[in-house]
């Protein structure tokens, strides 16, 4: 008799949890659940309690959840978060960014969602798709879901256009550093007080091509080409690392790069704004010279020199996850789900209440609104700031800022899926069994890595004590082990 | 007595306006800067005699953080209950400690010196006071944790009893038949007022400039302190400079404080303590102690 | 322990000393109870540099990692720089730190002027209330390349060659002195001078009625004062001898790369090596590294101490 009561109760469980996927209707929670949801913003923007008591109103219709919106500053977002996660209070659903998501996830402080994905986020899978959320696995699991922004990259120089005009400078048509050198070098001639290639806060380059197989500001062992190629390399014993610092140490002997170059505390956008800079390198996508002039008040145009491509850590540098001491994984994962999927939803996330933080003021070609600040207010007088929209779940079901072309959104969807994708596109690289060699390697590489990219010192003497430093610090066990698991994973996923 | 104007006067004056001007320079060159308009500071670097002088920094400071003036009404509040309590436990810690017949002083005196050496480090702390006391998000955590109570106050609390109470004053209030509390309030203290006046300062600056507490325990930035509104604009700028990726990186770059916004935070930050310090000076004066031994 | 304590006076009987020390207890009890809580229960969480820790098994469930933790610290080649540089900044700087807030002291004890006195404490106590990421920004404003004071003003004055100061370690261990002297010294003076008030005027008057001069008054009078307080502060310096200002070797040279041989630390080693992995378990094996090594030297040095001079020493 128990038994029977047991199965039927068990069949009746599976009905409900079938019928919840194809009935809307039944995705409201039994009880009021609220959820706290953490999101990265800048200072000093908090006039966010309209915005949530309208968020809640209509989450509680859709799915009867509340949530309690908390921003965390850039700076202290890290420390902050950790800190929630570890004591397990006060934080359900929230975006990894700054920390890896290897780390979080072998830390046990985010669940693993597979199976939550299955049952609540099909949505989900839609809107972003397989390929894009296999870079938030670790192992065989999804722990982070990438939010709808440029996924890929392309990297090339920024400039002024008004420099550019005055010494007819051909910006479209740089597509080498040859080419670049010579522009700059017109420039410097003629302007020689003006800063010609500025390392924003003392790093002029992040990637000039490579797979850094994890962390983009790490490159221990990568996969050069693009990550076309199947091997794990020391990036920093390659000829085409040696060749482009030796380039750069050229530059900066000639001028070229700002002299206070590792020490510098300004970023490049600043400086062209005050005009004292001509520009610097920058990590491109689509419209990113539009970014840049609303930004900074001057006309900016720019020269890709890299092509755009794609590899893990672009994709999963920025991801949402769900904290593993939350009391509600399955609602966490419905409010997921619908961040990702309803435009309502997101547009309030991300622009606030119309006509109060923002008004209509055109059509976007997704079928949403181009819109902007109304009269009166503009971004240091808002309450609710239209920044940061990257770093919401998917900005591509949402309106468009005004400035940005109206496809801004198709045509970055297009640039993800066009980019180049490296070979080890999904893969991610667990470090747990090398920690003591990432300590002390990541020690030496910012002991040279910076400045010998700046051109701040001479790469004929410094390059062999670097290598020489990493060896003796185990670089040479990183990539042994990138590679031993690299392999596994082209083996597992039959690549 | 004649007083001998020596070659020692003038050396002393001699060095001790090399440091005025070490300690002043520096801060007038902050001042200036957070006076300088904007484009001549990133143009012409810091300068005490900027080309071209401007407020901006200062409006888009009071503009930006709204909750300026409620900050400093927190920090204030926070410095004076945090103070006075941490001041009242202090010493009521050190009295007993610096008694040579307080049996178990030694012992005492070590468990309270060892929390200088040892700690249990952050995140244990944060759990304990989140999960168990639920500091977390408000006032109370700007005042609790590792501020209240600091060892080395009570240590140097204890040493400056033990060698200006002289142990016949003791002895004699009991005789008196005095018991130990009025003994402590009516007569130590009075006599320690320089160096409860030097703590009440040192413990309120710890106040006045503590962060941590508020980055540790607050996600609720109504309740920020103004240190707190100061360092997390100041962390954001840092922020980029430990890496933070992407073409996204520059639409943050351009929401963050500007060079002149940076500088004016710190004025801001530690302008009032100028204006209050002079203050408590008058209980630095000499001689205040005699009386009581001497009598 | 207590047994060897010199009691005041006469001998009383264990009963009798217990007794009337109650309302000591009492005193104490406030004070005690907030230590422990604030100090000594989250100790435990020691125990997390011997863990993997996974949070959602909990910190007691995580399984053991032995001393696996620690061996970054010592395993690499870099061990010796950073161990080198966190001790002999720490030993200069509580030696000069200590030389230049008992000059400065004494001197305002000298000082007749109520309103000079008045004039430098308050200025004095500037530089210590400034961030140290603004302190960064202002020795950046005095040694940029281009821009910077010293480069500008200074050397071109004296007809030398601009210094790229900031790729040049040799500078460094200098700067970083004296980054730190100017930032601390208010502070500690007004300790010691906090101190110095404490000193009855009649010990002088009865030292210049023996025909002592002012030097002659500063070290038989002054110094003796200072003595408690300036083992008690070195005493609690060297328990942090391991430890070092994060700002002060971080920020303050900005991070710049080919600084790193002189700027190092313990501190700053491990936030660089733990940007990346944020391992729990690494950082708090620092942590216990630093309060060991500290807590050793201090019982070391307060047992010295004691052996000279039993009232000076701190238990």
């Amino acid at each position: 008799m128990k038994k029977l009561l047991m199965v039927v109760l068990a069949l009746s469980l599976l009905l409900t949890s079938v019928a919840g996927v194809a009935v809307a209707e039944d995705l409201r929670e039994k009880e009021l659940v609220t959820l706290d949801v953490i999101m990265m913003a800048s200072a000093g923007k908090d006039g966010s309690g309209d915005v949530v008591d309208a968020i809640n109103a209509y989450l509680e219709e859709k799915l009867n959840i509340h949530i309690n919106l908390t921003f965390i500053s850039y700076g202290n977002y890290t420390q902050q978060t950790n800190l929630l996660l570890s004591a397990g209070e006060g934080i359900d659903v929230f975006p990894v960014y700054m920390t890896p998501l290897t780390t979080v996830a072998n830390n046990g402080q985010i669940l693993p969602l597979n199976d939550l994905l299955a049952e609540y986020g099909q949505g989900i899978v839609e809107q972003i798709g397989e390929e894009f959320l296999n870079c938030g696995k670790v192992e065989d699991e999804i722990f982070g879901i990438t939010t709808g922004r440029d996924l890929a990259a392309s990297y090339g120089f920024e400039m002024r256009k008004d420099i550019c005009d005055k010494y007819g400078i051909d910006y479209e048509n740089i597509t080498t550093l040859e080419q670049l050198h010579d522009a700059l070098a017109i420039v410097h001639e003629n302007e020689p007080n003006l800063v010609c290639v500025v390392p924003s806060n003392g790093e002029l380059v992040r990637n000039w091509g490579w797979d850094p197989l994890g962390d983009a500001s790490t490159p221990l062992g990568v996969l050069m080409d693009m990550g076309q190629s199947d091997t794990v390399v020391n990036l920093f014993e390659t000829e085409f690392y040696k060749e482009f610092v030796t380039t750069m140490r050229q530059w900066y002997l000639e001028g070229l790069i700002m002299a206070d170059a590792v020490s510098n505390t300004e970023s490049v956008g600043t400086m062209m704004g005050a005009g004292t800079a001509f520009g610097g390198f920058m990590n491109l996508k689509p419209y990113f010279n539009v970014q840049e002039t609303t930004n900074y008040g001057t006309e900016i145009v720019v020269s890709e020199i890299v092509p755009a491509f794609s590899c893990t850590s672009n994709v999963s540098m920025a991801t949402w996850a769900i904290s593993s001491s939350t009391r509600y994984p399955e609602a966490c994962m419905k409010l997921l789900n619908l961040m990702y999927t309803d435009p309502v939803l997101e547009n309030l996330m991300i622009y606030g209440i119309q006509d109060v933080h923002y008004v209509v003021k055109g059509d976007a070609a997704n079928g949403q609104n181009i819109i902007g600040y109304p009269e009166g207010i503009d971004a240091t007088t808002t309450t609710y700031r239209p920044s940061g929209g990257w770093l919401w779940c998917n900005q591509f079901i949402g309106h468009v800022w005004e400035g940005n072309p109206a496809d801004y959104w198709d045509v970055t969807r297009e640039f993800n899926e066009t980019a180049i994708k490296s070979n080890a596109f999904g893969f991610t690289w667990d470090s747990s069994n090398v920690r003591n060699q990432v300590t002390a390697c990541t020690n030496v590489m910012q002991k040279y890595h910076q400045a010998l990219m700046c051109g701040a010192v001479d790469p004929e003497e410094t390059l062999p004590k670097f290598n020489q430093e990493l060896k003796d610090a185990g670089i040479d066990d990183i990539i042994a082990d990138k590679q031993a698991q690299y392999d596994e994973w082209r083996a597992a996923n039959g690549k | 007595m004649v007083e001998k104007k020596s070659s020692f006067y003038f050396f002393a004056n001699v060095f001790m306006m090399f440091l005025l001007i070490c300690s002043i320079f520096p801060f007038a060159l902050l001042v200036m800067s957070s006076l300088t308009e904007e484009k001549t500071l990133i143009q012409n670097g810091y300068s005490l005699f900027p080309a071209k002088f401007g407020l901006d920094s200062y409006i888009y400071m009071f503009k930006s953080g709204s909750s300026i003036i409620r900050a400093y009404g927190i920090t204030m509040l926070v410095t004076v209950v945090g103070t006075c309590s941490g001041m009242l436990l202090t010493m009521l810690l050190a009295y007993p400690l610096s008694r040579k017949e307080f049996f178990g002083r030694e012992i005492l005196a070590f468990i309270v010196f060892f929390t200088m050496l040892f700690n249990g480090g952050l995140v244990p702390t944060y759990i304990m006071y989140t999960r168990y006391f639920h500091l977390r998000n408000t006032l109370w955590a700007l005042i609790i944790p590792s501020l209240l109570v600091n060892a080395f106050y009570v240590i140097m609390m204890r040493t400056y009893f033990s060698t200006n109470i002289p142990d016949a004053v003791v002895e004699a209030a009991r005789i008196d038949g005095a018991g130990e509390w009025r003994t402590l309030f009516q007569i130590v203290l009075p006599m320690s007022v320089p160096m409860i006046a030097t703590l009440a300062l040192l413990i309120g600056l710890g106040y006045w400039n503590d962060w941590k507490n508020g980055l540790y325990y607050l996600t609720d930035s109504n309740l920020f302190s103004i240190q707190n509104i100061l360092n997390r604009m100041l962390q954001d700028v840092q922020f980029l400079k430990s890496g933070a990726g992407g073409s996204n990186a520059s639409e943050i770059a351009a929401t963050l404080p500007s060079t002149g916004i940076k500088m004016a935070i710190a004025v801001v930050g530690a302008l009032p303590v100028m204006v209050v310090y002079p203050f408590f000076q008058k209980f630095f004066i000499k001689g205040i102690t005699i009386g009581a031994v001497k009598g | 322990m207590s047994a060897i304590a010199p009691s005041a006076g006469k001998k009383a009987s264990f009963g009798i000393r217990f007794k009337r020390s109650i309302p000591l207890y009492l005193m104490v009890l406030p004070g005690l109870v907030y230590l422990i809580i604030n100090n000594y229960i989250p100790m435990f969480g020691i125990i997390i540099a011997f863990k993997n820790v996974n949070w959602r098994k909990g910190i007691l469930a995580s399984p053991w990692a032995g001393f696996s933790n620690f061996e970054y610290l010592f395993k690499t080649k870099d061990a010796w720089t950073i161990t080198r540089n966190t001790l002999c900044y720490n030993l200069v700087f509580i030696v000069l730190g200590t030389v230049l807030a008992i000059a400065v002291a004494i001197l305002l004890n000298e000082i007749r002027s109520k309103r000079l006195k008045q004039v430098y404490q308050t200025v004095f106590l500037l530089p210590y209330l400034i961030s140290i990421v603004v302190v960064s920004y202002l020795v950046y404003a005095m040694l940029s390349i281009d821009s910077g004071f010293v480069n500008r003003t200074i050397l071109t004055a004296m007809g030398k060659d601009a210094v790229a100061w900031y790729t040049e370690p040799k500078y460094w261990p200098f700067i970083l002195v004296i980054v730190y002297l100017w930032k601390t010294f208010g502070y500690n003076s007004i300790v010691y001078y906090a101190t110095l008030m404490g000193v009855d005027e009649s010990y002088y008057e009865a030292a210049a009625i023996d025909g002592a001069n002012r030097w002659q008054q500063i070290c038989h009078v002054t110094m003796p004062a200072l003595t408690p307080t300036i083992i008690t502060l070195t005493l609690l310096s060297i328990g942090k001898i391991f430890y070092s200002d994060f700002g002060l070797f971080y920020q303050v040279p900005m991070n710049s790369g080919p600084l790193l041989d002189v700027t190092n630390t313990i501190d700053t080693y491990v936030y660089r090596g733990l940007i990346q992995l944020n391992d729990l378990g690494m950082s708090s094996a620092a942590g216990v590294y630093q309060s060991v090594v500290g807590f050793v030297l201090v019982l070391t040095v307060n047992y010295i101490v004691g052996r000279v001079d039993k009232d000076n020493a701190l238990f």
